[in-house]
């Protein structure tokens, strides 16, 4: 054998640590995250432009189309007129106490489900009918006992946002490792330790997926309650809008419900970092 | 030395799924004296774990009693730490959080568990990682805050249910060695279940051998080694001797089964 391969270790032991050049031409982790941020930011920007584009010489009809500085031009008279804060203070309103009302139901009722036999014989059936139901057709029920107002609004928004809550809360409790709620046993805990130790921690997840789906179910309530019948509201604005053909304004309140789906989920995906941060810490070893 | 765990009498039976009962243990006594640490080998379905996992509460028995210094025992309890086989570490509690498990259910405040668990991940060899994540560890490491988790409740027996099995064959003697090194200091009455014979008899003070379906002990095998036991004993002529006659008679039990 020859001494070929220990060379290189000899000669290179005084200077800096030579690396395989393979190794160091790979890109790092940080450097794929950056430039995936870089490539969706570019989308994004692309996306606008042609948006730009088009509105200003493909399609030239102003209630076919409207370019996006047409849109924006048409939310800044809105939000200096102070017409834009108060559609959208109704429609956050809506959204905000039926998707709590949905999310603290859901959960409570998914848990207690999950934990109880009997509840669960007894809800199962109807759980099943109403979530695989298009519960949105309820919204002419509503209106007629709740009325036009607030009441209506909050009433579709629960109901729509509800079941995947309650479903996904249920399924994490069922889904708990058999393997703790064994440990939990042998360290003697009480069924309230169990409970809250083993189970409502195993279920988070689950929970946290749940009411992603609900954020989504909700809005969309929120703007078919408006959209049904309303006085005020972002729904209401691009509704008034469509009957008057102004395209621009229909796009402008498309856009807000948008951004509000988009800054809720960020707002839960933060929520999910804090409150689970031992998933967090597997994404980061795998 | 006073006889710290007495088992007499224990069987187990399941049911089938056409309603029979099939006896799993049958009629199963034993002795374990303070500070002895016995092991139980046997062919995989011998109910051996159906066994510990009865000593432990963890299941309820049809036929039989275990008794801890004398008093009657039913259901889990503190007297007894299981060190189980899986992985069965929360995933959402910190090293730290999971070692003051049994304390914390107990009501026991973190001033007083929190330097308690501290100094027993010292023992185990876990210095820094009281803040890691279970995700984080190796499945040495864990099975070290599993151990330690265990210990945390002060028991008078550790039931340690195949606790290596997991683990590959360079860490499992580590662990091993590391084992007797913490039993040395803590001095706990311990009852191991494995299925490698060699591990049982190197930890061992007694090795039972358990015979299959129903289970039962089929032999009692006092392990004569001093101690404290380098890793290097288990080369010895005298070790695979008695590594070779246990093997023999679970042979034998496995073939009997096989042909009734």
């Amino acid at each position: 054998m020859t001494q070929v391969t220990a060379a290189p270790d000899i000669t290179q032991k005084a200077g800096a640590p030579s690396l395989p050049a393979r190794l160091t031409q790979a890109p790092t982790q940080a450097q794929l995250v950056s430039q995936s941020r870089r490539r969706a930011i570019l989308s994004v920007l692309g996306g606008l432009a042609l948006w730009e584009f088009a509105g200003q010489y493909l399609v030239t009809n102003p209630i076919l189309f409207s370019p996006l500085s047409k849109v924006l031009a048409v939310g800044w008279k809105l939000l200096m007129n102070g017409e834009l804060m108060r559609h959208f203070g109704v429609s956050a309103l809506e959204f905000a106490l039926g998707f709590l009302l949905s999310a603290v139901v859901g959960v409570a009722l998914g848990f207690l489900m999950a934990t109880s036999r009997r509840t669960q014989d007894i809800l199962d059936p109807w759980v099943s009918f109403f979530y695989s139901s298009p519960l949105v057709a309820l919204m002419p029920f509503f209106l007629l006992i709740f009325g036009i107002g607030l009441a209506s609004k909050v009433a579709i928004v629960f109901v729509i946002a509800v079941f995947p809550i309650l479903l996904n809360a249920f399924v994490g409790i069922r889904s708990a490792d058999p393997h703790l709620l064994e440990v939990a046993k042998a360290f003697n805990c009480t069924r309230g330790q169990i409970f809250t130790k083993i189970l409502m921690p195993a279920a988070l997840p689950f929970v946290i997926v749940g009411l992603r789906l609900g954020i989504g179910r909700a809005l969309t309530g929120v703007v078919v309650g408006e959209l049904f019948a309303s006085r005020a509201g972002v729904g209401y604005l691009i509704t008034a809008a469509g009957l008057s053909f102004d395209t621009a304004t229909v796009f402008l309140g498309v856009l807000i419900f948008s951004l509000m789906g988009v800054l809720l989920m960020e707002a839960l995906k933060y929520l999910e970092h804090r409150l689970a941060p031992w998933r967090k810490s597997v994404q980061e070893t795998h | 030395m006073t006889s710290k765990l007495q088992v007499s009498g224990l069987s187990k039976y399941f049911l089938t799924r056409d309603g029979e009962p099939r006896k799993v243990l049958d009629s199963i006594s034993l002795e374990i004296k303070t500070n002895e640490f016995v092991c139980i080998v046997g062919a995989s379905g011998c109910g051996k774990t159906t066994f510990i996992r009865a000593i432990g509460g963890l299941i309820p028995v049809e036929e039989g009693e275990v008794r801890i210094d004398g008093q009657s025992v039913e259901g889990p309890g503190g007297d007894r730490g299981f060190v189980f086989q899986h992985d069965s570490l929360l995933p959402w509690r910190t090293v730290l959080d999971n070692v003051v498990f049994g304390l914390e259910v107990r009501g026991i405040k973190p001033a007083v568990s929190h330097p308690l668990a501290e100094s027993l991940l010292q023992l185990v060899g876990l210095n820094g990682f009281a803040n890691h994540y279970p995700s984080e560890l190796s499945g040495g490491m864990r099975q070290r805050v599993n151990l330690a988790r265990a210990l945390a409740i002060d028991p008078d027996v550790l039931l340690m249910d195949e606790p290596f099995a997991a683990l590959d064959a360079q860490t499992r003697e580590i662990m091993q060695r590391e084992l007797l090194k913490i039993w040395a200091q803590k001095r706990k009455t311990v009852l191991f279940i494995t299925h490698q014979i060699d591990e049982a008899v190197y930890l061992g003070d007694r090795v039972l051998v358990f015979s299959s379906r129903p289970g039962k002990v089929a032999a009692d095998i006092a392990i004569p080694f001093e101690r404290p036991r380098p890793l290097s004993l288990k080369r010895s002529p005298e070790f695979l001797r008695i590594v070779d006659e246990i093997w023999t008679l679970i042979e034998q039990e496995v073939v009997a089964s096989m042909q009734a």
